[in-house]
């Protein structure tokens, strides 16, 4: 049985012609030039959030420091809240690009309920209006993101990611 | 022990809980104790929560970068304490820290009711 695989095989290797190992060759380089790209890609998205994992670490520290000072009266700063918020959306994104692990969870997680404030405040229905809870749990949810990137620096920096 | 997320959320609600004025904080001067050579310190804040006191300052500390050069670093420190202000256990140096101590001395110098009282008295006037 063994055997008649091994002739079997045998054959077809002797009965291609150049052609046919020319063909397979660029099948497979194809292939290797896909992955490549996609490796390219990946570590594209990697140098630029490490290169910029400090401008993003100072500009949510900045935003949750703002909100933090707006929540001491939540009544009469929904709107730039609103606003702050606009830009942390902005950040976490760019956060979230390069992010993995828990930062990438914890950057979704803000976003998600960041986006429930703002659509909240967009429609404006009184019962819907949304609640200084809220802002609060996402002023933690970016504390945690900003804890989260000085780990991945620390890791970054001593080598471990 | 417990993690950054879960120290992250406890200070957290403690802003929470100072910007409702649930929890007030006395501002006292540097006790002798906190203050050495190495060190500065200007006033601390000292509060009492479920039976555990707690105290926040600013300090400028000694941040060698040589035998004999060294930089004045700032730094920020919320500890619990025992009853006659020594040191039991400090919290891990988190950003939002800095919240903390930002909103009890919003609170502490009076910004809304300065507000309102200069303001009020303003459209009495008009």
């Amino acid at each position: 049985m063994l055997a008649e695989i091994i002739t079997e095989r045998m054959k077809w290797l002797t009965d291609n012609q150049l052609s046919d190992y020319g063909s397979l060759a660029s099948i497979f380089g194809l292939i290797v030039s896909l992955v490549t790209l996609f490796l390219v890609k990946a570590l594209r998205k990697q140098f630029l959030f490490r290169s910029r994992i400090d401008e993003h670490s100072q500009s949510l520290d900045g935003i949750a420091s703002n909100i933090s000072s707006l929540l001491s009266s939540f009544i009469g700063n929904e709107e730039e809240i609103d606003n702050e918020l606009a830009i942390a959306n902005v950040k976490l994104r760019n956060v979230q690009k390069g992010a993995s692990g828990d930062l990438l969870s914890d950057a979704k997680k803000a976003r998600k309920n960041i986006a429930k404030y703002r659509w909240r405040h967009r429609v404006g229905f009184d019962w819907l209006k949304p609640e200084e809870k809220l802002v609060r749990q996402i002023y933690t949810d970016i504390n945690i993101v900003v804890e989260e990137m000085s780990n991945v620096k620390k890791e970054i920096m001593t080598g471990g990611k | 022990m417990a993690s950054n997320r879960e120290y992250i959320q406890l200070i957290d609600k403690l802003t929470e809980l100072t910007q409702s004025e649930e929890l007030v904080w006395d501002r006292k001067f540097c006790p002798e104790k906190l203050e050495s050579t190495e060190n500065k310190i200007d006033v601390v804040y000292e509060t009492e929560l479920e039976g555990r006191n707690l105290r926040l300052y600013e300090e400028k500390y000694k941040h060698y970068t040589d035998e004999s050069d060294f930089y004045w670093a700032d730094g920020l420190v919320l500890e619990f304490i025992d009853d006659s202000g020594g040191h039991i256990w400090q919290f891990p140096d988190l950003r939002n820290i800095k919240d903390l101590l930002k909103a009890v001395k919003y609170k502490e110098a009076g910004v809304d009711s300065f507000i309102q009282d200069v303001l009020g008295k303003n459209s009495h006037n008009k």
